[in-house]
């Protein structure tokens, strides 16, 4: 891993058009912003595996989804 | 068009039903998805790529879930879908608060454009049935282009029980008395 030193209002580029920028350091926290193209999403780490860990355990789902649907409908129907 | 998938043999599958994913589901990089509706399985539709037979996502309107649900969509989501959005209040004069301005929120769209589906975990066991608000798909049904997008807001969890006794207890909290405007969106 790269790793470089940066003051408050220093950045860094990646690549030619991705620039991280420390804002504010503070108590043990940085506060960072973050400029990339829109194609390029931008997520804190934990977040991001959390939604990947969700979206995998959905796929996963049963075969017999159809029971578990009719559960699922209930539970809407309830919030109507 | 024919494809075969793994839950449901090989379909039939209507251009109507085809939606492009303009970046890739986080995790997964299939492009290509059918929306499916199951009547077997309504309310419960499914998200089924067209390249990977094994990979199908149950899908669920997360305003039957939770009441009240509304989600910003940001500025570069809504271009990347080619979504108009109605001008907020804010720009009509008031002045702009918060870290995000340029976000709009789901209910400035119009229903018969925007369709909104959060991801289904049918666990066999019922305590472990939950859907991930936070990062719901959102789809353009007239241009057929679609995209995840994660919430900024943190009452919007990864995991929502929907048999949660205790929702709090999940690191979460859940605005009941938050604004009521279903009606806009509901499908």
């Amino acid at each position: 891993m790269l790793v470089l030193t940066r003051k408050k209002g220093e950045s860094i580029m990646v690549g030619d058009n991705i620039e991280v920028k420390v804002l504010e350091v503070h108590a043990g926290q940085v506060k960072l912003g973050l400029q990339a193209p829109n194609d390029i999403p931008v997520h804190r780490k934990e977040v991001y595996e959390a939604i990947q860990r969700e979206t995998r355990a959905a796929a996963a789902a049963p075969p017999s989804a159809e029971d578990i649907s009719r559960i699922f409908r209930k539970r809407a129907e309830e919030n109507e | 068009m024919k494809i075969q998938t793994l839950r449901f043999g090989e379909i039939e599958v209507q251009p109507a039903q085809v939606f492009e994913m303009v970046r890739p589901l986080i995790g997964f990089p299939d492009t290509s998805f059918a929306l499916i509706s199951d009547e077997g399985t309504a309310p419960v539709q499914w998200l089924q790529s067209l390249t990977t037979p094994h990979l199908c996502l149950p899908l669920a309107d997360p305003l039957a879930i939770m009441p009240g649900f509304d989600i910003e969509i940001p500025r570069e989501e809504c271009s990347m879908l080619e979504l108009e959005r109605a001008p907020t209040e804010q720009e009509t004069g008031e002045q702009v608060t918060g870290d995000n301005p340029n976000h709009s929120t789901a209910q400035l769209f119009h229903p018969s454009t925007v369709l909104i589906r959060a991801i289904v975990v049918l666990d066999p066991e019922p305590r472990n049935i939950r859907v991930n608000l936070k990062a719901p798909v959102v789809f353009n049904v007239v241009n057929q282009k679609a995209i995840q997008i994660v919430a900024d807001n943190p009452d919007l969890p990864v995991k929502y029980y929907i048999f949660a006794q205790n929702p709090e207890q999940e690191g979460f909290r859940l605005q009941a008395t938050g604004h009521r405007k279903k009606d806009r969106i509901r499908t």
